[in-house]
């Protein structure tokens, strides 16, 4: 529980007038986030947020309040709000974990102490140790989940390189999540830290030793509290869905991580967007531009000078020759040819097999047809008409 | 252990040398101004030539000289300690420890012992400039048949003096950190010193004591360091763990030739960082050679590369604020070890 307390700027008031509150009552709130406008007879000057966590405000908008007590409160847990607010209401109500704490006899890392306070672990809790760290006290909180998740610890073992790590999130735990999660495997500067999924039923298993944490709508949240730093979506299966939560996650201003398998080859010139993942062996041809949001079976290739848009599925073996343009939202199934000069409008639905020679327009399907016969084999295999 | 945790480490020397003397008539000491009232430059040999005149023996200002004479007193089966007044002398000591001292026992087929012991004090921190600050045993890494002993406060510092006196087969450079001396002799009691939890290595009284303010439960990153770095160490190492909550396991070992990787390894299975400082400047150090057997023998438990962290190249300087820059300091450490876990233990900050 950390106080906002406005600073005496000046030495010619005795209080101050908050002018405005900046976030709601109990949202979450960043570190550094401007939170209030207080004025003062000289200036009006901005509060921002000690820490991370929830807001409890004290003064009302319009109120004077004086200097160098609390006006609000961060608190990192639901259960200290109400805490914060008996300390709004009076002022003498004192935190009991501070006011223990001084009868503690050992050492406390700055994190520790912090743990104690905010979350009032009684001094009769705390393990008889010398000195308490916060791996120490973090069995002692029920809802550690809401300080921060273990998940945010894991470190990536290639500290040395200065690359700073992104933690990263995977939208769909489905199996096209299977394949982000191994691509991103090679890429030392993401760190996947789990997958976010709106099926219950998935929350709690783990892919590849990495847990779904909870619904889609988690990535708000998170991202607010600082949780992660970029996401990915890993659904093939349906452009909409794609593209909808594309446009959600960038409402948020989420940073989206490009997922590109080490096998793909991306030639001079190519200049790609954010949140495309790009499979094993794919070729992006000399000049070719590619949109956001795509997914790029194994083996697409797109050749020389293309322009692809975004929220673009491809099955495998999809392929282009140079010059062709490819609209938004258009959905490829699997092994097709596609001749030079052409283009496939928004939206469009290209069905495997399909060879174009001719450009398609905007919300058509194409479909070449290709007689695939059936024929049952006798017992013996020599006796196969085909091979 | 002759010692009380409350004496300077200069006195617990000076009470080592005096049980030597006591017991031991076959044990000299040779060096320049060590008679009393003077007793040395740092006061290690005083009440020695008072008591035992006929063993202590004061010399003219030839290093080369006094390391000889010593050389032939091992020989003919004494006990001889030489007292060099200032480590950055040994150069001068050089030629009779290389061509001599180390090489007898091979070279007469095993005939002969020179368990001569030179004492000396290095490192600076005391403003004494470039010529009586440095720290040399490095010069001596590469002198095979030599061994050198480099305890610090934390080691049982009298033990290891009579051991290499009286136990010593090889020829043993005895250093002695200049800083130390003022300091109080804190070895570890009942497995700790102060905050930290002590586990020894290797046999008494040379053992090598590894440190952790964590209960060795976890660590993020294993300092190894000697002599006059390990008391910084211990500061940078608390200091990382109360305000960055980075748990910093330190290693001190007393030998450091031949150096032995106990310990070393159960330290990097939990941390897999590991970090070498020493006083010397980085150039061909001990910590260069340390880092090249541990990726030979332990890479597998190696997360990242190791770091060393050391004096900058060239001259120390006289003035304190500038030789504060050139030695490595506990916020050099600090500094390092933090950036070189940034982007890792990321919790809410």
């Amino acid at each position: 529980m950390i106080p906002i307390v406005v600073p005496q700027e000046d030495v010619n008031s005795e209080t101050a007038l908050v002018v405005a509150w900046l976030a709601d009552d109990e949202a979450l709130v960043k570190k550094n986030q401007v939170v209030c406008e207080v004025e003062t007879s000289k200036v009006v000057f901005e509060v921002a947020a000690p820490a991370d966590g929830w807001l409890v405000r004290g003064g009302k908008a319009g109120e004077e309040v004086r200097f160098n007590v609390p006006i609000a409160f961060v608190v990192a847990s639901l259960e200290a709000i109400t805490a914060a607010r008996a300390i709004l209401h009076d002022p003498q109500h004192e935190l009991p974990a501070a006011r223990e704490l001084s009868s503690f006899s050992g050492k406390l890392t700055e994190r520790a102490r912090r743990l104690i306070e905010e979350y009032a672990i009684p001094v009769s809790a705390l393990p008889n140790k010398p000195l308490l760290t916060e791996r120490d006290l973090l069995p002692l909180i029920d809802n550690k989940d809401d300080y921060y998740s273990p998940l945010d610890q894991r470190v990536y073992p290639l500290n040395h390189t200065k690359v700073s790590v992104r933690r990263t999130l995977i939208l769909g735990a489905g199996l096209g999540a299977m394949q982000v999660v191994d691509i991103l495997s090679h890429d030392p500067r993401v760190q996947v830290i789990g997958y976010l999924d709106d099926n219950p039923e998935l929350h709690g298993n783990t892919i590849y030793g990495l847990p779904v944490v909870g619904p889609s709508s988690l990535a708000a949240e998170w991202f607010r509290a600082g949780r992660y730093d970029a996401a990915i979506i890993s659904v093939s299966t349906s452009n909409a869905v794609r593209r909808r939560w594309y446009e959600w996650l960038k409402d948020l201003s989420v940073p989206l991580v490009n997922a590109v398998d080490p096998s793909a080859k991306l030639n001079r010139g190519v200049m790609l967007g954010e949140g495309n993942i790009i499979c094993a062996f794919v070729h992006v041809g000399v000049e070719t531009r590619v949109g956001n949001n795509n997914f790029l079976s194994a083996y697409t290739s797109i050749d020389h000078h293309n322009l692809w848009g975004s929220h673009i599925t491809t099955g495998p073996a999809v392929a282009t020759s140079g010059c062709v343009e490819v609209e938004d939202d258009v959905k490829m199934g699997t092994g097709i040819f596609i001749q030079p000069h052409i283009t496939v409008g928004k939206g469009a639905q290209i069905a495997s097999g399909a060879v174009l020679t001719r450009s398609v327009p905007a919300m058509h399907a194409a479909k070449t047809r290709i007689n695939t016969e059936l024929t049952p084999l006798r017992g013996d295999s020599n006796a196969n008409p085909v091979c | 252990m002759i010692s009380n945790r409350s004496e300077r480490c200069a006195h617990v020397l000076n009470h080592a040398l005096h049980h030597l003397f006591e017991n031991h008539p076959d044990v000299y000491l040779l060096g320049e101004d060590i008679l009393d009232p003077y007793g040395g430059a740092f006061k290690v040999s005083t009440g020695l030539s008072s008591r035992w005149p006929e063993r202590v023996l004061t010399t003219p200002i030839s290093e080369a000289a006094i390391t000889g004479i010593a050389i032939g007193m091992a020989l003919r089966g004494l006990r001889p300690i030489v007292e060099i007044m200032f480590g950055d002398f040994i150069t001068l000591c050089a030629d009779p420890i290389i061509n001599y001292a180390t090489k007898f026992r091979q070279m007469y087929d095993d005939q002969v012992r020179c368990p001569i012991v030179i004492r000396t004090p290095m490192g600076g921190r005391r403003g004494y400039g470039p010529t009586h600050s440095q720290s040399m045993e490095r010069l001596f890494l590469s002198v095979s048949g030599l061994t050198i002993l480099a305890p610090s406060r934390l080691h049982d510092l009298g033990g290891a003096l009579i051991h290499a006196t009286l136990h010593g087969e090889e020829p043993t450079l005895f250093v002695e950190n200049k800083v130390m001396y003022g300091e109080i002799h804190t070895p570890p009691q009942d497995g700790r010193i102060g905050l930290f939890a002590c586990r020894e290595f290797g046999a008494a009284p040379l053992q090598t004591i590894a440190l952790s303010l964590t209960e060795f439960e976890y660590s993020d990153v294993t300092l190894l360091c000697y002599g006059g770095m390990a008391p910084i160490a211990l500061q940078a190492a608390e200091e990382l763990l109360i305000e960055h909550e980075i748990s910093c396991e330190v290693i001190v070992p007393c030998r450091i030739k031949p150096f032995s990787l106990e310990g070393l390894g159960e330290a990097l299975e939990r941390s897999g960082r590991l970090v070498v400082v020493e006083e010397g400047p980085l150039t061909g150090g001990w910590a260069a050679e340390v880092a090249a057997r541990v990726q030979e023998q332990l890479w597998a438990r190696l997360r990242g590369p190791i770091r060393r962290i050391a004096a900058r190249d060239g001259i120390i300087p006289s003035t304190r604020v500038l030789e504060d820059l050139v030695l490595p300091g506990k916020q050099a450490l600090i500094t390092s070890i933090t950036s070189m876990l940034r982007g890792g233990s990321v919790l809410t900050a």
